[in-house]
């Protein structure tokens, strides 16, 4: 039960230092927090199956994607020029994040002594994660998501769908639009005259 | 429902004419003498058709839940008077009108006396609403395209607005207690309930607000002025009845008790319009705003009358609720005449008028003395059983206010004739030229039907007594 | 183990969601095909029939109440006609798109549109939270995207700002479905029903915070400041959709909730804040209304309003008045659709004719556009002859039956105030045209756009004369 306070209070302050920190890397670390801590949480309901998913899918994948993504951007960009000088200033954070989300997963793995779970569903023994009829199993968890939640399921496929063909969308050339063949000649064309005469709008 | 030899189906017919026709008439060529010439046609037709529709009663289902109503046409006794006078007094204004985009104004003024057929054709409380709220539209396109003022128009419509949702309130609550809407000009239970009261109130509130009655006439005076005189003839002549009709077939019939617990209130209300029309008229500069508040004084007379529920007040206010309407159409257009060939309708501009127009100060002075309640005119026949009956139900102190108001009359009146047709000559002023023909005919019935009523009471009063039974 | 448990009736529950999600790839492989110069009308025209196929294939199941996917997805008449208010919705914008769209992206951006229908068509039919969830976010996603679709500085404001306040309310949702589910143990509607839960704290928690993520989608009162925002960024078309579509959405969502998902005498508990913030709406809607000079933000502020008024019509919780709520949406759906394509079919090449100023003069050079517009604003303003004036009479004898009179009363002084406002757009365009705000590029008539107007038009006046309700709304729940 003190657990699932300190998580908690955890989890809350790393989305609020998210949202607030002014740098995106400190974002970015803030995130991985949340989502260990996250973690945690999913463990002490002994939904293990989600927690190491939690762990594998945001903090592994998505979170280093972000982190490439901010490198990408910000290179060149003040904290990065500034040098090692700014770096010992991240370390406490680092080896907080470190500690908590190695003491959760160690503690969660291996039984949860100190983790109880806080709901406790009544009928569903707790035991190995992979054998069906377990609470939180994945094979309950695979057969629930393509029988009972089936429809559900299809629907996150299309809202995938939706969401990179909106960004293509959004993010789409920017070139102007050229309904003929014709009209696209008439547009090189403006453009080379445009070049020619030296003009660099 | 046969077309041939089927009269009932008349009812829908007076209602869609004049609709359909002003509808079609923005799709025809903007000429402006086609549309006068089409225009009057189509005013005479509907007159027409009111005419044979006296008994018709026509309907189809509306809506089953949660109250049943239909779209039930056919006129009450009352309602059918009021739209042979609605046709008689479009019939003038159409042909009278002469406006620059005139096409359009006669199409709004066809598509008003539509709507108003309807509202007086109407036997189902919804519908009456439904007619009520689209009567204002045309009127508010006419204020807009040709008043002077834009405020006006807003003035007019939040204010007649705000009575129209209180009355669609009211219907709404009415048809919920009461099972049905379909009610109007049927012998009904009354109202009972908790609800009663408040539905009374709605309803009165609507209706005072249209018709209009002190403290809420201050959208009117300026309506009247500055809306064109052919609208105003047909608004101050029948529009403005609107709201005692109501009080007559929906007030009277199916809240009596309210009625008659607020009858105090009512009459004092009458009273004071009845009052401060007749002074506010007496000292006004401009001729139409003259004619506003007499307007004003008359039907706080009515609504007196009606208060009463005294059965020859009644009989007095429907002939005075005719005879107002005949009386106020022909001093509207003539004075939009005047203003037309004159360019003012301030009264201490204009002056000497008869010397060079003896055919219009003709017509306006059988019209003035008519609103002044001369004896051999209509006026007088509807003020005289109206205080009657007033007194015989015991309301000595409103006779006596209505007696000073009548002489006040008197004095407006005759102020308003001498000051604009009398007297010497006005050099400045532009245009002197008496109606023409067509102006002439076109106040003409107007003027024969406040003659023939004053000579001969008795045909109407015969005719009216059936009706307010 | 059943490997398949479910059989046709399931499949063909969803068989108007699956319609539009194949249409939508049509028109993508279409546009990947086909010339620039006919994939406009080309994306379009796949799109409509795509809609017409889901509108038939919805109709089929009018009055087969059916919960297929576990419950997750319940048919009945009550899904099938909020199916076709969204299909009504998407084929009026995508008309307007036609018209109007940038044709660079016309394709990604039908396909959006037929994606986000999904959604809204699953929320129609939705029984189960996840489903709930999934087709609200399924419509938002799509619509967030579809805001920012313009080259405009304001289009990318509204789009970020719709995203990130849009968020948060379906942060409430979940934080309130999560509370219900904990509290119930099931996210099955057919659940939270259970009498016991309304001694539960969490119950009452969830359900408020429920609310709160519902009143954010329609944009109740003190949750609205992002509608005019919105609305007036995002292209006109995409405003018209979400105006009609997110609304008719929600509400299905809201009505489900409020008739069968609530224990038996917690309705009128649950439900008290709700009907207070109509009553809100209705009022501030329509005060806020008078200040502006965008047709956008006008039609906003009215939408905050009109949900007011159907909420009305629902406050008693009588079958009747959920009638009258669906008849009053179809009308609004009508009323809105056809403003939008009113100011569609105006429109410059590069400038919306959204701004108030563009209708001065309008009755003079396009007279039928003015008269039909005219009678838009008669109609949400609730004047006859249109289906606004029956659709506020029944709502109020509905409010009068039902004990919400007050609502009515309040209903009625909105009324009072909108006026001006709507009036205000009929007087710009029946007023002479000013000299300064010379509205040059009228585009030639634009006969999608017409077409609109035109059965828009015919459907505000029609449903006066003949006010169908849908009689099999009920039972939304098996």
């Amino acid at each position: 039960m003190i657990a699932f306070w300190i998580v908690g209070a955890i989890v809350v302050a790393s989305a609020v230092w998210t949202v607030t920190a002014r740098k995106p890397v400190y974002s970015v670390v803030g995130l991985l927090i949340n989502f260990a801590a996250l973690a945690a949480l999913y463990l002490s309901l002994s939904a293990e199956f989600l927690a190491v998913i939690q762990i594998i899918v945001y903090s592994g994948a998505i979170l280093i994607l972000f982190l490439f993504v901010i490198a990408l951007l910000s290179s060149g960009v003040a904290p990065f020029a500034q040098g090692p000088n700014r770096l010992p200033r991240i370390v406490v954070p680092a080896v907080a994040i470190v500690a908590v989300a190695l003491v959760g997963l160690v503690a969660g793995i291996n039984g949860a002594a100190i983790l109880t779970p806080s709901v406790s569903p009544s009928g569903s023994p707790l035991g190995p994660v992979g054998s069906a009829g377990v609470f939180g199993s994945v094979a309950d968890f695979g057969k629930a998501l393509f029988t009972t939640h089936l429809l559900p399921f299809e629907v996150t496929a299309l809202i995938l769908m939706v969401a990179v063909i909106g960004v293509v969308m959004l993010a789409g050339d920017q070139t102007p639009y050229v309904g003929s063949s014709k009209q696209a000649a008439r547009v090189e064309r403006q453009a080379r005259e445009a070049i020619l005469r030296g003009g660099d709008r | 429902m046969r077309l041939r030899g089927d009269v009932n189906v008349l009812a829908p017919i007076a209602i869609l004419l004049p609709l359909v026709a002003g509808a079609l008439l923005f799709v025809l060529p903007d000429d402006p003498r086609l549309g006068k010439i089409y225009g009057t046609l189509v005013a005479f037709a509907t007159l027409v058709v009111v005419l044979l529709a006296r008994h018709a009663d026509w309907s189809v289902r509306w809506l089953a839940r949660p109250f049943t109503a239909a779209f039930h046409v056919g006129p009450t006794p009352i309602g059918w008077w009021l739209a042979l006078l609605l046709g008689l007094c479009t019939l003038c204004a159409v042909a009278a009108t002469n406006l620059p985009r005139q096409r359009s104004f006669v199409a709004q003024l066809l598509l008003l006396e539509g709507t108003m057929i309807g509202l007086f054709f109407a036997r189902d409380l919804l519908l009456f609403a439904f007619f009520w709220d689209a009567m204002l539209i045309p009127v508010f396109f006419v204020l807009l395209g040709w008043g002077s003022h834009p405020a006006t128009a807003w003035r007019y419509f939040i204010y007649n607005f705000a009575g129209g949702l209180l009355l669609l309130f009211a219907t709404a609550a009415f048809g919920v207690i009461y099972g049905s809407t379909d009610v109007i000009g049927q012998s009904g239970a009354p109202l009972i309930g908790a609800w009663a009261p408040w539905i009374f109130a709605g309803f009165a509130l609507a209706f005072l607000v249209k018709t209009p009655v002190w403290p809420l006439h201050t959208w009117m005076p300026a309506t009247y002025a500055d809306a064109p005189s052919p609208l105003v003839a047909v608004v101050s002549a029948v529009q403005s009845k609107a709201g005692l009709y109501g009080f007559l077939v929906i007030g009277l019939a199916y809240l009596p008790t309210y009625v008659a617990r607020f009858a105090p209130e009512l009459v004092v209300l009458g009273a004071i319009s009845l009052l401060y029309g007749a002074t506010v008229a007496l000292v006004q500069p401009d001729t139409k705003r003259v004619v506003a508040y007499s307007s004003l004084s008359h039907l706080g007379l009515i609504a007196i009358a009606i208060a009463t529920r005294n059965p020859l007040a009644l009989q007095g206010a429907l002939v005075y609720i005719v005879a107002h309407g005949l009386f106020s159409t022909a001093l509207f257009l003539i004075l939009g005449y005047v203003e037309e060939r004159e360019g003012t309708r301030s009264l201490i501009r204009l002056g000497g008028l008869g010397h060079a127009n003896p055919r219009l100060t003709g017509a306006f002075t059988i019209a003035a003395l008519a609103a002044l309640g001369l004896p051999g005119l209509a006026g007088f026949v509807g003020e005289i059983v109206i205080l009657s009956g007033v007194y015989q139900a015991g309301w000595t102190w409103a006779v006596i206010v209505a007696l000073i108001a009548i002489v006040l009359a008197s004095a407006y009146m005759l102020r308003l004739l001498q000051d604009a047709m009398n007297g010497p000559v006005v050099d400045d002023l532009p245009v002197r030229r008496d109606l023409t023909w067509i102006e002439g005919l076109a106040v003409a019935p107007l003027l024969i039907a406040l003659l023939a009523i004053g000579i001969q009471p008795h045909a109407i009063m015969a005719a009216i007594a059936g009706a307010v039974r | 183990m059943i490997l398949n448990p479910f059989g046709t009736a399931d499949w063909m529950a969803i068989a108007p969601i699956v319609a539009l999600a194949i249409a939508s790839l049509l028109v993508l492989l279409a546009d990947l095909v086909a010339r620039p110069a006919i994939s406009r009308y080309g994306a379009v025209a796949i799109g409509l029939l795509g809609t017409a196929a889901a509108a038939v294939l919805a109709a089929m199941q009018y009055g087969h109440v059916y919960a297929a996917f576990f419950g997750g997805f319940v048919t009945g008449g009550f899904t099938t006609v909020f199916e076709e208010i969204v299909a009504i919705a998407l084929a009026g914008s995508l008309a307007l798109y036609a018209t109007l769209g940038d044709p660079k992206r016309i394709g990604g951006t039908v396909a959006l549109m037929l994606w986000g229908s999904c959604g809204a068509m699953l929320m129609a039919g939705a029984a189960n939270l996840m489903t709930i969830f999934l087709g609200l976010e399924l419509l938002s996603l799509a619509l967030y995207c579809l805001c920012g679709m313009v080259d405009r500085r304001g289009a990318r404001e509204s789009a970020l700002k719709y995203l990130i306040l849009s968020s948060t309310a379906s942060g409430f949702l979940l934080f309130g479905m999560a509370l219900l589910f904990g509290a119930s143990g099931s996210v099955l509607l057919a659940d939270l029903a259970r009498p016991q839960l309304a001694a539960n704290p969490l119950f009452w928690m969830g359900s408020g915070l429920f609310l709160i993520g519902l009143a954010f989608k329609m944009s109740l009162v003190p949750f609205h400041a992002w509608a005019p925002d919105v609305y007036e960024g995002a292209p006109l078309p995409v405003t018209a959709y979400m105006s009609v579509a997110t609304k008719a959405a929600t509400l299905a969502v809201f009505a489900r909730v409020l008739y069968a998902a609530l224990p038996a005498g917690t309705a009128s508990h649950v439900m008290l804040p709700v009907w207070i913030v109509a009553g809100i709406s209705m009022i501030a809607g329509n005060v806020g209304m008078l200040a502006q000079h965008d047709l956008k933000r006008l039609l906003a502020y009215s939408g905050i309003a009109q949900v007011g008024y159907i909420l009305t019509a629902m406050a008693g919780g009588s079958a009747l008045g959920l009638r009258y709520a669906i008849y009053y949406l179809v009308a609004y759906t009508f009323m809105n659709l056809g403003a939008f394509a009113v100011a569609t079919a105006i429109s410059g090449e590069h400038e919306e004719g959204a701004r108030l100023v563009s209708y001065a003069g309008l009755a003079r050079r396009r007279p039928w556009l003015a008269a039909a517009m005219t009678f838009f604003m008669l109609a949400l303003a609730g004047m006859p002859p249109t289906a606004g004036f029956l659709g506020k009479i029944l709502i109020l004898a509905t409010s009068a039956d039902s004990g919400y009179a007050w609502l009515g009363g309040l209903l009625v002084a909105g009324t009072a105030i909108s006026l001006y406002a709507y009036a205000k757009v009929v007087r710009a365009m029946y007023l002479p045209q000013s000299g300064d705000h010379h509205v040059a590029d009228l585009r030639p008539i634009a006969p999608l756009a017409w077409i609109s107007v035109t059965l828009c038009l015919i459907g505000v006046i029609a449903m006066t004369f003949y006010p169908l309700t849908p009689s099999n709304v009920l039972p939304l729940l098996r």
